[in-house]
């Protein structure tokens, strides 16, 4: 299965779960999804989601230059980061855990009546 | 791991993309691309895949930061003439807007537009008086009748088209409009020819003989009477002066003929004449000259045939004595 569209969902979830612990900048970012198994996304949308976050408050960004090579920007979680990703992790679960099941054990459609129906 | 230079492929890329995204703030092209280079440089050395397209990339960049995607292809015209017609056509409307939505604003528009009929007035005179500037400039005469009712027409029709009359239905705004900016460029000419007419009237007024000074003057202020005192600070009195020339120092001029003269002080009428010692029009070199006594005036305030005399009042009854004068006489 494509999961390109089921992670454009969650692609911020992601993002701020790989630099819960550590910053990092663009492409060391791009690096530890891939380490955690999502490959499928380009770079381009990882760094376009970074600055998104930026942009809604989640994340704190600074400039380090380094010798001789280009500077790179870090980004880093902040409370509100944090917050947001608690709540997203904990809506993740409960819908996983739906989805899970509901694959899991396909539940019979209760029937209903139709008027005039007899039992 | 990290290398010192960077291919030049990775710098024309990342040129390429923030070109595409140059119709952002470039804030907003900063924060998309900020460390581009390092990035692409690292993904290369990872054996990354190699570049593709910079505008796919570009949109996708802007996809991801919730950016809206580029405008329609095709560069804007350097000037959207429909949109700076829209603009135009909508500025009354916004100018409004804005001056509505500030009290204080509003107060002084609302005062403006009530002193509109004072504009439209001055608007007619400024339009009439602008076509007589070249009269205004080179006449003395007085202003004539004609000029008068022309500028009373001009009033009229301009406080009309203030109001929306007399106006055809092509240029109802127009025509107002271009009045106006005729009167006001009209304005600065029309003051000068005003000014130019106005001074010449007067140095035409003061030009004629009525109006010469005439008789001793202190300072360009009529005198009409001379007290003279002697060395000791006495009042003299049938004191007879001559200027340089040997003319008397007439106070009314040489060609006085009453038999007073009088005028107006802060204290009212007065009227003098030359003393008896030097009766009649050879006495008006003769001081102190003698007041008619207003006891005699007639019922009209005015002095009568052969009015009596009395001493005009002197702003002094005694001056200092002179030093040498007194001294010398102590002596004899």
């Amino acid at each position: 299965m494509d999961t390109t569209q089921l992670l454009k969902g969650v692609l911020d979830v992601a993002v701020l779960a790989v630099i819960r612990d550590d910053d990092g900048y663009g492409y060391d970012i791009v690096r530890r999804l891939r380490a955690a198994g999502i490959d499928e996304i380009g770079d381009a949308s990882v760094y376009g989601t970074l600055r998104r976050l930026f942009a809604a408050g989640m994340l704190t960004s600074y400039v380090v230059p380094s010798e001789g090579g280009p500077h790179r920007k870090y980004y880093g979680i902040n409370a509100q980061g944090r917050a947001m990703l608690a709540a997203h992790a904990a809506d993740w679960n409960r819908f996983a855990q739906t989805m899970s099941t509901l694959l899991d054990e396909p539940v019979a459609p209760a029937r209903v009546r139709k008027i005039g129906e007899n039992k | 791991m990290k290398t010192l230079s960077i291919d030049p492929a990775i710098l024309t890329f990342a040129a390429a993309v923030r070109d595409a995204l140059d119709d952002l703030p470039a804030d907003d092209i900063d924060d998309l691309t900020d460390g581009l280079e390092a990035d692409l440089n690292e993904q290369a050395a990872d054996g990354g895949p190699a570049l593709a397209d910079p505008v796919a990339y570009a949109d996708e960049l802007r996809a991801a930061a919730g950016l809206a995607p580029r405008a329609a292809a095709g560069r804007a015209p350097l000037i959207d003439l429909a949109l700076v017609r829209a603009n135009l056509r909508h500025a009354p409307d916004d100018l409004a807007r804005a001056i509505r939505s500030r009290p204080g604003l509003s107060a002084i528009a609302d005062l403006l537009i009530s002193m509109r009929p004072v504009w439209w007035t001055i608007r007619g005179l400024v339009l009439v008086g602008a076509l007589t500037i070249e009269w205004l400039a080179n006449s003395a005469q007085r202003v004539p009748l004609w000029l008068w009712i022309a500028a009373s027409v001009g009033v009229v029709v301009s406080v009309q088209w203030g109001r929306g009359r007399w106006l055809p239905t092509r240029g109802r705004r127009a025509i107002p409009f271009v009045a106006s900016v005729i009167a006001v460029l009209a304005i600065i000419p029309l003051y000068i020819g005003v000014t130019t007419y106005v001074s010449r009237q007067f140095a035409e007024v003061y030009s004629g003989t009525g109006f010469e000074p005439t008789g001793l003057q202190l300072d360009g202020t009529p005198i009409t009477n001379v007290f003279a005192y002697g060395p000791d600070g006495e009042l003299l009195t049938d004191v007879q002066l001559f200027d340089q020339d040997g003319s008397p120092l007439s106070v009314v001029g040489a060609d006085h003929a009453g038999a007073f003269m009088d005028g107006y002080t802060d204290e009212g009428y007065f009227a003098l004449a030359p003393r008896d010692s030097a009766p009649g029009a050879a006495g008006w070199n003769v001081f102190p000259l003698v007041t008619l006594d207003p006891q005699y005036f007639d019922e009209g305030g005015l002095p009568s045939v052969n009015n009596p005399t009395i001493e005009s009042t002197p702003p002094f009854e005694r001056a200092q004595p002179l030093v040498g004068a007194v001294t010398s006489d102590v002596e004899r």
